[in-house]
């Protein structure tokens, strides 16, 4: 490259990324979005744990009382949350009726029903007023059958400190190859945590790639784009405005990632949050952040040019981000089970790689081929969207009125 | 010496051709104005002069030799219009135009404040250009075409939206910039002004040139036959007269064209006949004139 188109190229980067780091809207989103989103995530999940629960009236209806207390203590040791759990010893039909009645009018939340019949075959029946509270009803089928499993072993002439200790199960301790053993609360909270980051990944790619068509766009109107036409050529601009933009986005990751990590780290008892990301996913993040970013910017910055305005350029936009939406919604799925067949193609179309194939390694480590193919293919896209998206910029900066086709954008490809 | 040279140039975009063939030269130190109606090629003449498009034939030359970028640094380019960033402030448009130019950040600045304070801007240097009214982001368009002090400044429209008073004082800065040595370009429909400041015009309508040369030499191949006649009464020997090939009629003040060969003062007893004549004029014709004049005849 010549040096000036360097030196054109480094004034338009400088431009573009301290014209956008001084705003507010840049401050808010870097320091007040993430105290937001957790507060807007955070608060409906607090809310939500207590709400469903709280004061919940259950009435366990039984025929036998020892029965009803081994259930009970069940459902309290159980259950985190404040339950009011009334044991009724009337199994009686006209009692079974009152209680359908208190439930229909909402005096009580649900009813267990053990009547002898029951007992003597092993089945009750649980009924609510509503089916939201699924977990729980698995609460309730676990306590039923554990108290039920406890009478009978009593039954059978076992002590209270016999059956606890025959019940008392074992612990499962689940470890990662690779990975140093840690608490399972730790292992979750890295599974978590890359998820979070491969979201992250897509909200960044989507919102800087808007971002760089808007900038365009604006440009093309106020006709600023004429006057630095006469000193830089398009590529110069279009090289810088997308180094410039992404140097912001870099910015406001770096930044969220520091924040995360000095509030995480006080609560860490090893050193740094190298334990819940590992370093290696850390610097793949940067990685596909980047070249994520090449690929979509480029697309971004010629449906830009080509257009006059976000209303004209919203369909282009959706058919842009419809491969990130697509990678988005995989990101669980493609976590779930990685080296599935739709987990390593989805991870190898360079659309949807940046996101994918980070996920993939952020959950367990896809054979080395897999990698360097995704890469490659990455590259390779990224040089052929960039000189494809070049020559539409070239092109569609200068011009202006009806909204061109998709023939004339072709068209658009031959002319530069 | 001759700043620039198109040579048989010719743009075209799909079937519609923009340029035509089109030749022109500007000397050193010259004011040239190119003039035409809307949709003439002005406009991609000028964006082919600065390299933002390239002619599918022809050639365009500056200072003497085959377009080359490097010449950019030598050119001022002041679009029809605003070509700024509205949300960043005056200083930051002109140190970012300034540096693409070639300057350094610091020379910008200076330079950028010494011609806020001469076109009297200089208190809303560090506003945001949204803030200002059309007249004066006109001056910081116009700041920002001579901040690195070029050899060959391109106008487009340069006295829109401004005031008498404003169009003055930059009426000033451009002869003054003229005396410098400088090679200005206008491409306007403001004959008036065209007329007062150009030393040369090229005409072009449909991509063709089909009016060039000095302007005394322009004006003064068209002779004598307009007349500005000022009345009161009838003025309806305009239409009947033989003499006129066509007129301009205002009610109490007319100008018109003679056929070839006919005598101005047959028409001044024709009009006497009909009307109070306060004032008969026979004159070159304004520019303006000749513009509808060879426009219609171009378009016809």
């Amino acid at each position: 490259m010549h040096s000036s188109a360097l030196r054109n190229t480094w004034i338009i980067c400088k431009h573009e990324c301290f014209k956008r780091v001084r705003t507010r809207s840049f401050l808010i989103t870097t320091f007040l979005m993430p105290g937001f989103l957790a507060f807007v995530i955070g608060i409906p999940a607090v809310v939500g744990a207590h709400a469903n629960h709280d004061n919940q009236r259950i009435v366990l209806a039984c025929a036998r009382e020892d029965l009803a207390a081994l259930i009970r203590d069940g459902l309290i040791d159980s259950a985190t949350n404040s339950y009011h759990v009334t044991i009724d010893n009337d199994v009686s039909p006209a009692e079974h009726q009152r209680l359908e009645s208190e439930l229909d009018d909402g005096r009580i939340d649900g009813v267990i029903w053990i009547d002898a019949d029951s007992i003597e075959k092993g089945r009750a029946t649980y009924e609510r007023r509503t089916a939201r509270d699924f977990i729980w009803q698995q609460l309730v089928r676990n306590s039923v059958s554990g108290g039920f499993n406890r009478m009978r072993m009593a039954q059978s002439g076992l002590s209270p400190t016999q059956i606890k200790d025959m019940l008392r199960g074992a612990d499962v301790d689940i470890r990662i190859s690779g990975v140093k053993p840690g608490d399972a609360s730790r292992d979750a909270a890295a599974i978590i945590t890359v998820l979070l980051l491969a979201t992250v990944l897509f909200i960044t790619l989507l919102s800087y790639g808007v971002m760089i068509m808007r900038s365009v766009l604006d440009e093309k109107a106020s006709r600023v784009i004429e006057v630095l036409l006469c000193s830089a050529t398009p590529d110069e601009l279009m090289a810088g405005k997308i180094l410039g933009v992404g140097a912001v986005g870099l910015l406001q990751v770096v930044t969220w990632g520091t924040m995360g990590l000095a509030i995480a780290a006080p609560r860490s008892t090893l050193p740094m949050a190298g334990h819940v990301v590992p370093l290696s996913l850390m610097i793949y993040f940067g990685i596909f952040y980047l070249l994520g970013y090449l690929l979509y910017s480029a697309m971004f910055a010629a449906v830009g040019a080509a257009f006059n305005s976000t209303d004209e350029a919203q369909h282009w936009n959706f058919v842009i981000i419809s491969p990130l939406i697509c990678a988005c919604t995989l990101i669980t799925p493609v976590a779930a089970a990685p080296n599935s067949t739709l987990a390593v193609i989805a991870s190898l179309v360079p659309f949807c790689s940046p996101v994918l194939m980070y996920t993939r390694l952020a959950v367990e480590s896809p054979p080395a081929w897999q990698i360097v193919l995704c890469f490659a293919i990455l590259i390779g896209t990224i040089y052929v969207v960039q000189r494809i998206a070049t020559r539409i910029y070239r092109i569609g900066i200068l011009m202006y009125g009806k909204r061109p086709s998709v023939r004339e954008m072709f068209k658009w490809l031959s002319y530069a | 010496m001759v700043t620039v040279e198109l040579e048989r140039v010719r743009k075209s975009y799909g079937k519609f051709v923009a340029v035509d063939d089109l030749s022109f030269s500007i000397s050193a130190g010259q004011i040239f104005g190119l003039l035409g109606p809307n949709g003439a090629g002005k406009t991609s003449s000028i964006r082919m002069m600065i390299g933002i498009i390239t002619p599918d034939a022809g050639a365009v030359r500056l200072f003497g030799e085959p377009f080359a970028r490097r010449h950019l640094h030598q050119v001022g380019y002041l679009p029809e219009e605003r070509g700024l960033y509205r949300k960043i402030t005056v200083r930051e448009n002109l140190v970012l135009l300034g540096q693409l130019s070639g300057l350094t950040a610091r020379d910008a600045i200076a330079r950028a404040r010494k011609w806020a304070e001469r076109l009297d801007i200089a208190q809303w240097v560090d506003k945001r250009v949204e803030e200002m009214s059309k007249g004066m982001q006109q001056k910081v368009q116009f700041i920002a075409a001579l901040l690195h002090e070029p050899q060959l400044i391109i106008m487009d429209e340069p006295f829109s939206g401004l005031d008498p008073i404003n169009a003055n004082v930059l009426k000033d800065v451009i002869l003054e910039l003229k005396e410098q040595g400088r090679t200005i370009l206008f491409s306007t429909h403001r004959m008036d002004q065209v007329e007062k400041l150009c030393d040369a015009i090229c005409l072009v309508n449909r991509g063709r040139a089909v009016l060039q040369g000095a302007l005394r030499e322009v004006k003064a191949s068209y002779g004598s036959r307009f007349v500005q006649i000022a009345y009161e009464g009838d003025g309806r020997f305009l239409s009947r007269c033989a003499l006129v090939e066509s007129s301009n009629n205002y009610g109490n003040y007319a100008e018109v064209k003679l056929r070839p060969g006919a005598d101005s003062q047959a028409l001044l007893q024709a009009a006497m006949c009909g009307a109070k004549i306060s004032r008969f004029e026979v004159m070159e014709p304004s520019l303006e004139q000749i513009f509808i004049d060879r426009v219609e005849k171009a378009s016809a």
